[in-house]
């Protein structure tokens, strides 16, 4: 039985953010949808989250401000980012800073799972 | 000019010498035989009257004795021969008998008549005894001696007649031939000495007077051409006293250094201004002495040199040398030499050309000429460089028009990309919610939901295949060893189990220095194209992948090498085009990109192949060697 998540989806592409954000609530995790940099950051504010996907090119705050961001708020904070197109910079960043990976749009929803399944639980 | 005439003139007197010389001996000649035949005569004569004397008197003592005999008184008898032998010419008188036995009667020279053979003989027979005979000999000395004594007379008649015939003939001969022959014989010894021709009167017309004639054509001739060659000779010493005059002046003044020298020992008989001034010497320091005493030629082997050539060639011209001069300053000299006859001596007539200046000039323009070559070497080079930096330039610049067009096609792409994605990213999230929520009702809508997602897979690989070619992403490079880093790159693929892989890395030194991610992508191109080619053999052809790396010339080379189909000529000129494609999938950026890559890192790629031979991909590198390197 796999263990439900906690799971913050962050994209300011509305489908791209429900699309996800459906497909991992089949699987029978609790998502909580936003779609903004600012709407993630606030929502860290109020709850925990297990796990976090996070678009890199947003406007406002992007992903990896609003990920250096949640990190002041919740240093354990276990962030993927997602991406369209290689942001190099943006991702070495956010990597280094401790992102717990990278998904490069458009990726399969098994691999999203088999490797959060895979990851240690907050 | 005529001599003394003191021969006899052509008259009488000529006439009378050819009467001594010729006539006088023959006169003389016949007188002497005359003498002789006189002489024959008178002593026959003499003869003749002894032997009448003798013969007369014998007949009278023979008579006297017949009648002795018959008288009986033999001693009359006796007497008178006694009488008869007194005679001196008789030799011996004696009677015979008939029978043999003889009687001398006398024999007053006491040998009777033996051994007198040459006696005249009479035999006169005694008369009244007959067979007795009176044998008178007489001896003939007494005709002998008168004919010896007319021939004595005609010897020496014939000597005195020879005496005279000589001296006729001498006295001839001296008048005829001597003294025209001494005139000639003086005109001939003074040939050539006087200022006129010298002439010999003329003999006559025999062979003397013919010579004598002959004679005088010659000296006439003589004298002319003599006269010529004198006036020649004169002309010719004019010329020559000019020609010296001439040539002293010349060598006086000339501007070239001149020397006269002594061919054996190098004196130096005369030398000119020029020569002093040239090499600083007085005058009197150089006459009487040697070059080598004064050691102009440098070399004394070139001077040897040079006097053996004017030996054996008679001359020599422009013999390079260097000379010193007092102060032993060297000069670059031509000389020139030739061999001269000066008041009957041999002499070495030099001449000299200071070329120093000449050949500084040279040195001078050579140098020139060479900096100027080497200016248009350097002026080549850079301009080679200037043109090779042109074309860099242009290449560059195309280069830079071409990267701003990619760089404005990578943005566009990227923008394009990234707004392409997300839609797919929601169509794929969503496709997959679908296709779970709708697994197990059996409404036939999995097939359809599944190719959706196949194509969005499809879109995604057409853009990142847009973004490969179109972007030129910022990476580090690093040195990597070549073979090392293929290795494990190769390990990445996953390569079908049906295809046989072989590996050959043969160039573990070659160090690349490479932006790993992009040639990483390169490596992906190429097997991905190898392996597609390799799906689509029958399933009973081997399906073999084989690369080979090596180190050659400063590269390192990687060949993949497939045993796929292959393709035409006209496939391969095509396949590095972008969006050339030989599927029916895929946007034909592979190869494009791979050479776009490759090339950003100074490397090259080659393309091999024939149809049913295959395909041979093969990428280069520039290298280094580890171990270089590393030193």
């Amino acid at each position: 039985m796999m263990k439900q998540l906690e799971i913050l989806v962050v994209d300011d592409d509305r489908d791209g953010a429900d699309g996800l954000s459906e497909a991992l609530d089949f699987y029978g995790h609790s998502v909580t949808t936003v779609y903004s940099g600012e709407e993630a950051v606030e929502a860290f504010r109020h709850s925990c989250f297990d796990v976090t996907f996070m678009d890199v090119m947003m406007l406002g705050l992007n992903g990896v401000e609003s990920f250096l961001e949640i990190k002041k708020i919740e240093p354990d904070a276990k962030v993927y980012m997602m991406t369209g197109f290689s942001a190099r910079d943006l991702l070495e960043e956010a990597v280094g800073h401790g992102a717990a990976g990278v998904f490069h749009k458009p990726f399969a929803i098994e691999d999203v799972l088999e490797k959060v399944i895979g990851s240690p639980v907050h | 000019m005529a001599l003394n005439p003191s021969s006899p003139g052509p008259g009488a007197s000529r006439l009378f010498c050819k009467f001594l010389l010729v006539l006088a001996p023959a006169f003389l000649v016949s007188s002497l035989l005359g003498l002789s035949l006189i002489a024959e005569h008178m002593a026959q004569d003499t003869h003749n009257q002894l032997s009448a004397r003798i013969g007369t008197q014998a007949a009278h003592i023979a008579a006297a004795l017949g009648r002795g005999y018959q008288s009986g008184d033999t001693g009359a008898s006796q007497d008178l021969l006694s009488t008869l032998l007194y005679d001196p010419a008789i030799l011996c008188a004696e009677v015979r008998s008939g029978f043999g036995d003889a009687s001398v009667l006398n024999a007053p020279r006491g040998l009777g008549c033996i051994g007198q053979e040459q006696a005249e003989h009479f035999k006169i027979p005694v008369g009244v005894d007959h067979g007795k005979v009176l044998h008178v000999r007489f001896s003939s000395d007494e005709v002998e001696a008168t004919r010896r004594n007319y021939r004595e007379f005609s010897l020496l008649a014939m000597l005195l007649g020879l005496l005279i015939s000589a001296g006729a003939s001498y006295i001839g001969f001296r008048l005829i031939i001597g003294r025209p022959l001494k005139a000639l014989l003086h005109a001939i010894r003074h040939a050539g000495t006087s200022a006129q021709p010298v002439c010999v009167p003329s003999s006559g017309r025999d062979e003397l007077g013919i010579v004598i004639g002959a004679y005088n054509q010659m000296q006439e001739n003589l004298f002319e051409e003599t006269r010529r060659v004198r006036q020649k000779t004169a002309e010719l010493r004019a010329e020559r006293h000019l020609n010296e005059e001439l040539l002293s002046k010349v060598f006086q003044v000339s501007p070239y250094p001149f020397a006269i020298v002594d061919p054996e020992d190098g004196t130096y008989h005369n030398v000119n201004e020029a020569w002093l001034s040239t090499m600083g010497y007085a005058r009197e320091e150089v006459i009487g002495r040697t070059a080598g005493d004064l050691g102009i030629w440098i070399s004394s082997r070139e001077r040897a040199r040079f006097v053996d050539q004017v030996k054996t060639e008679g001359s020599a011209h422009a013999y390079e040398a260097k000379v010193r001069t007092k102060d032993g300053a060297e000069l670059d000299a031509l000389i020139s030499g030739e061999h001269v006859e000066l008041g009957g001596e041999t002499r070495l007539f030099m001449v000299a050309d200071d070329i120093t200046e000449l050949k500084k000039a040279d040195a001078e323009r050579q140098r020139h000429h060479a900096e100027i070559l080497s200016a248009k070497v350097e002026l080549e080079d850079t301009n080679r460089q200037l043109l090779q930096r042109t074309e860099e330039l242009e290449a560059t610049q195309e280069a830079l028009v071409q990267q701003e067009r990619l760089a404005t096609l990578g943005e566009l792409t990227a923008t394009v990309s990234h707004e392409l994605r997300n839609p797919l990213a929601a169509i794929r999230s969503s496709v997959h919610l679908a296709i779970q929520k709708t697994k197990g009702l059996e409404i036939g809508i999995d097939r359809p939901l599944e190719r959706v997602e196949r194509n969005v897979v499809r879109c995604d690989s057409i853009i990142s295949d847009l973004l490969g070619y179109a972007s030129d992403p910022v990476c580090d490079t690093r040195h990597v060893e070549g073979d090392h880093w293929l290795r494990t790159t190769m390990n990445e693929f996953d390569i079908p189990a049906d295809v046989h892989l072989i590996t050959q890395f043969a160039a573990p030194n070659a160090q690349v220095h490479i932006a790993p991610e992009r040639i990483r992508q390169v490596v992906v191109n190429i097997i991905e194209n190898a392996l597609q080619a390799l799906a689509g053999m029958p399933e009973d052809e081997p399906r073999v992948l084989k690369v080979t790396t090596a180190a050659e010339a400063g590269s390192y080379m990687a060949a993949f090498e497939d045993s796929g189909p292959g393709m035409d000529a006209e496939t391969v000129a095509k396949v590095f085009e972008p969006l050339f494609s030989t599927k029916s999938y895929g946007c034909g950026l592979g190869l494009a990109t791979a050479k776009k890559i490759i090339e950003k890192y100074r490397g090259g790629i080659r393309f091999d192949s024939e149809p049913g031979a295959g395909t041979k991909v093969t990428m280069s590198l520039p290298a280094t060697d580890a171990h270089e390197r590393a030193a």
